[in-house]
């Protein structure tokens, strides 16, 4: 043990004070530039070059917060770079920095719709391969624009894109529920399927104005949350927005938190947040021939809001509104199957059921699944219930001879 | 030619009899404190004795009172003849004391002088007649200074071996108690107790730990440490193979348990082996409160160890290496916090770190009043100033204070100094590879421990017993008493059941 001691620690050390290259680079925190997004576009203003890559940097304190002082001003750094590999790209962009573009806390990965078009994999594989980028970063597509527009544009305003899609991110998505982020790791899963499509989620630019207290109102470049961009063999084949998400979403098993807006029996609105939704797809086959699929949805909901004063707590009336629930989803949900047969792209999953539940008869149609999906008939079941209503007393000026 | 110069062997007084007061006045009469005192017995024939005894050593009123007095007035020695009957009427009850012995030993008479007895030598038969009469002052039984409980005894060790050994039986009063003195220490001569329960505790530990004591050759035992790196099995290690405590119900708890306890003369601590790692996870107080409290306590003990071992290398391996595995809002707080600061990571943390070292041991060397001035001055004054102007950044003086303070959590000091080696281990290891580093460190730390044995018994167990068993008995967590019925597995002891 302590020949080893003797041997080990000094070789260590010794190797550590030679500078030698075998040993890890050592590079100090406070020489890198963290990177919170990366934007990647295919490269249309110089021929020579395939891709384009952008960074956008967290938002630093600069200067030193005394004790008791006030703290430096913030500052989010915007470079672009050109070449013919995002490896090459990012060296150039090195070249322009006197920090370590670091890519080790980008959380953001946007893809322009352009090199979404062109070939989704050329540009995808530098995000699964790179060991610096973090697996659980999340990838969106921009809509209609260019991941570089979105990023030098939107980081000029007071609120640089990086913190607005932290805004997104944790208020947008999560409380809504409309979009479903997709990290690298998960997207990684859905392209390892070649029968299936994916749908990412899609960014557009927004001009909005903004006021600012003590400021003329400026105009900001801004970024809003679209919808999906569906993608299929590694091109990008349509999108499905914010409606078409919602029966999307029910498919996918993910939609807790949808609200509906329903009407009570004065006609003034209820809103119903669903708190719980279950949905089954059941494949059904004659022979070995798929003849349907069936989708069954379970969903729980509660009334979190109405504009009436009526007793809408009575039996009969939470019994109409689920109705009219269930009517909405399987709209939704019809509407979304439409758009993907008609795109004939499966990014409702329903080939990894069909694969799941009858592996063998997978087998027998996996070949001709193109020709198949678009024809599939798909029968919708809601079963909706509303089962909290928060408030079991009557609303603020009931009148209980109204009712009648 | 050069001729070696040695000292000149003392001849006088050699003859065939060795016991006779010349030889005790040539051996010890140079000593200012050695008191000879001629006496003639009031018998027929007027018998000539010498008696000796130490200055200080013994309590002069039983010499008195109890010895000179009787030699002159009872009746039963005034008609003795001579010398040996004098001897056998102080032996059948003329001198009422409770520890008479003669002895015919030269050597034997003089180290019991130089224990406290009062020698009376009779020349003429070449015996030397020694009584018990011990009157030094000790220390009282005190509160022990370091291990405070608030239900427990108050009761820690002193320096005077019996009154130790009084203090331990008086907590286990079974006769199977077995207390056997060693002396070692060729000058000191230091008594030194082995105690363990005949019948409970493993012979074979008892027997090693005998065998060991007795090879000590030593000049002297004046600290613990001329005992403790000579029993241990490994020399060439940090981390600590014996346990001492100063604490009378520690130890006797450690005795029931099935180990067995040394007690040295002269030290106010007691040790007992074998030990295993995780009793250094144990603390007193833990016996003393509910088991579900005492085993969160201790839990979070080999949390706070883990930290104080590992937080300043992870800091340097994270910041330096693997600065992705920061969350993305910490590691712009830490980039804000070392803007400025010239030092890379490594350098800002083993400065930090010595820094502390050196407060650490000028606070232990100074006295208490100006310790706490130094301590002040050292911490908020240079560590504000250290700051502020960017010698060194915040968080590296937030990573150094959090590992200070989780060092001191671990109850016994002595693993926490081989803790400390480790954590420079591991920032010299992680500064040059990072996480592999440390895990290399950390692997290197492990298989050296695993190497480790205290009488037997492997170091890290029970967790790398093979049995399997008592894994939790007493280790991680404190368990119940109505579920912690056996003694440790790894003790092999004779009598296994301890509760119930």
């Amino acid at each position: 043990m302590t020949l080893i001691y003797k041997i080990l620690v000094p070789a260590i050390l010794a190797f550590g004070l030679t500078g030698c290259n075998i040993l890890p680079v050592r590079s100090e925190i406070a020489d890198l530039e963290l990177v919170k997004v990366v934007g990647i576009d295919k490269c249309e203003v110089h021929s020579d070059n395939n891709v384009t890559m952008t960074v956008a940097s967290i938002k630093q304190q600069t200067g030193v917060s005394g004790g008791g002082g006030g703290e430096g001003q913030s500052k989010s750094i915007v470079l672009t770079g050109e070449a013919l590999t995002l490896t090459d790209a990012m060296r150039k962009l090195q070249t322009h920095y006197n920090k370590i573009i670091f890519l080790g806390h980008a959380d953001y990965f946007l893809l322009g719709e352009e090199a979404i078009k062109d070939d989704f994999y050329k540009y995808y594989d530098f995000l699964e391969r790179t060991y610096e980028i973090r697996l659980n970063a999340k990838v969106f597509i921009t809509k209609g624009c260019s991941a570089n527009d979105i990023l030098s544009q939107g980081s000029k305003g007071e609120l640089p894109i990086s913190e607005r899609l932290d805004n997104l991110s944790n208020e947008g998505f999560i409380n809504s529920h409309l979009i479903k982020e997709m990290s690298v790791i998960q997207l990684e899963k859905h392209l390892d399927n070649p029968y299936s499509a994916v749908a990412i989620p899609a960014l557009s630019k927004a001009d909005n104005e903004f006021d600012l207290i003590e400021q003329e109102k400026k105009l900001q470049t801004d970024v809003e949350v679209y919808g999906y961009a569906i993608v299929k063999d590694f091109k990008l084949v349509g999108y499905i927005d914010w409606e078409l998400a919602n029966g999307y979403n029910f498919i996918k098993n993910q939609a807790d938190y949808t609200v509906f807006n329903v009407t009570d029996p004065s006609g003034l609105y209820v809103a119903l947040i669903v708190e719980n939704a279950k949905t089954k797809i059941k494949p059904k086959f004659y022979g070995d021939t798929l003849e349907s699929v069936d989708i069954e949805i379970k969903v729980k909901s509660s009334i979190n809001e109405q504009q009436s004063r009526l007793d809408i707590t009575k039996e009969q009336i939470t019994e109409e509104m689920a109705a009219k629930q269930s009517e909405i989803i399987k709209q939704e949900i019809t509407n979304v199957i439409k758009t993907a047969q008609e795109m004939n792209a499966d990014f409702l999953g329903i080939s990894d059921v069909v694969k799941r539940k009858n592996p063998l008869k997978w087998n027998s149609i996996k070949d001709n699944w193109d020709e198949i999906f678009p024809l599939i008939k798909f029968n919708v079941e809601v079963d909706s219930l509303i089962y909290h209503t928060f408030d079991v007393r009557y609303p603020s000026g009931y009148k209980e001879e109204k009712q009648n | 030619m050069k001729q070696k110069r040695t000292l000149p062997e003392n001849t006088e007084n050699k003859s065939a009899c060795p016991l006779n007061s010349e030889n005790i006045k040539a051996e010890l009469l140079v000593s200012k404190d050695f008191i000879t005192k001629d006496i003639t017995i009031n018998n027929k024939s007027g018998t000539k004795a010498v008696l000796f005894y130490f200055e200080g050593m013994v309590d002069l009123k039983m010499i008195d009172d109890d010895i000179l007095r009787p030699l002159l007035q009872e009746r039963s020695i005034t008609d003795a003849n001579n010398s040996e009957d004098i001897i056998d009427s102080i032996l059948s009850g003329s001198i009422y004391h409770t520890e008479i012995t003669v002895s015919e030993d030269l050597n034997e008479c003089i180290s019991k002088i130089i224990g406290g007895n009062a020698a009376i030598v009779f020349d003429d038969v070449c015996k030397a007649v020694l009584f018990k009469v011990k009157g030094y002052e000790t220390r009282s039984v005190g509160e022990p200074s370091s291990e405070n409980v608030v239900k427990g005894s108050k009761e820690s060790f002193v320096e005077s071996l019996t009154v130790n050994t009084t203090l331990v039986r008086r907590r286990i009063r079974t006769p199977k108690l077995r207390i056997e003195q060693i002396t070692v220490g060729r000058q000191t001569v230091t008594p030194v107790s082995i105690i363990y329960i005949d019948g409970l505790t493993n012979n074979n530990i008892v027997n090693e730990l005998r065998k060991r004591l007795q090879s000590i050759n030593v000049d002297g035992v004046i600290f613990a440490q001329a005992i403790e790196e000579n029993i241990i099995d490994n020399k060439l290690t940090p981390f600590p193979q014996t346990t001492y405590m100063e604490r009378v119900d520690t130890f006797c708890l450690n005795i029931l348990e099935g180990r067995a306890g040394i007690l040295i003369d002269g030290l106010p601590i007691a040790y007992t082996v074998p030990i295993t790692m995780e009793m250094f996870y144990r603390a007193t107080e833990d016996y003393a409160q509910n088991y579900l409290v005492a085993s969160a306590i201790r839990i979070l003990r080999y949390f706070t160890a883990t930290i104080t071992v590992f937080l300043p290398s992870l800091y340097i391996s994270i910041t330096t290496f693997h600065q992705e595995m920061i969350p993305s809002t910490l590691a712009t707080s830490i980039i804000s916090s070392k803007e400025g600061v010239p030092f890379p990571t490594f350098i800002e943390v083993l400065i930090m770190l010595g820094s502390f070292e050196v407060l650490l041991e000028a606070g232990l060397r100074l006295p208490r009043s100006i310790g706490q001035a130094l301590s002040i001055v050292g911490a908020l004054i240079v560590g504000d100033a250290a700051v502020n102007a960017r010698a060194v950044s915040p968080v590296v003086v937030i990573v150094v204070a959090l590992t200070a303070i989780c060092g001191f959590v671990v109850p016994n000091q002595d693993l926490s100094n081989a803790l400390r080696l480790c954590r420079f281990f591991l920032v010299l290891l992680s500064s040059v590879l990072g996480l592999l580093g440390m895990a290399l460190g950390t692997l290197l730390i492990f298989i050296h421990e695993s190497t480790l044995y205290s009488f037997g018994v492997p170091y890290l167990a029970p967790f790398s017993s093979t049995e399997g068993k008592g894994l939790f008995g007493d280790a991680v967590i404190r368990p119940p008493l109505f579920v912690n019925k056996t003694r440790p597995e790894n003790l092999k002891t004779t009598n296994k059941k301890r509760n119930g």
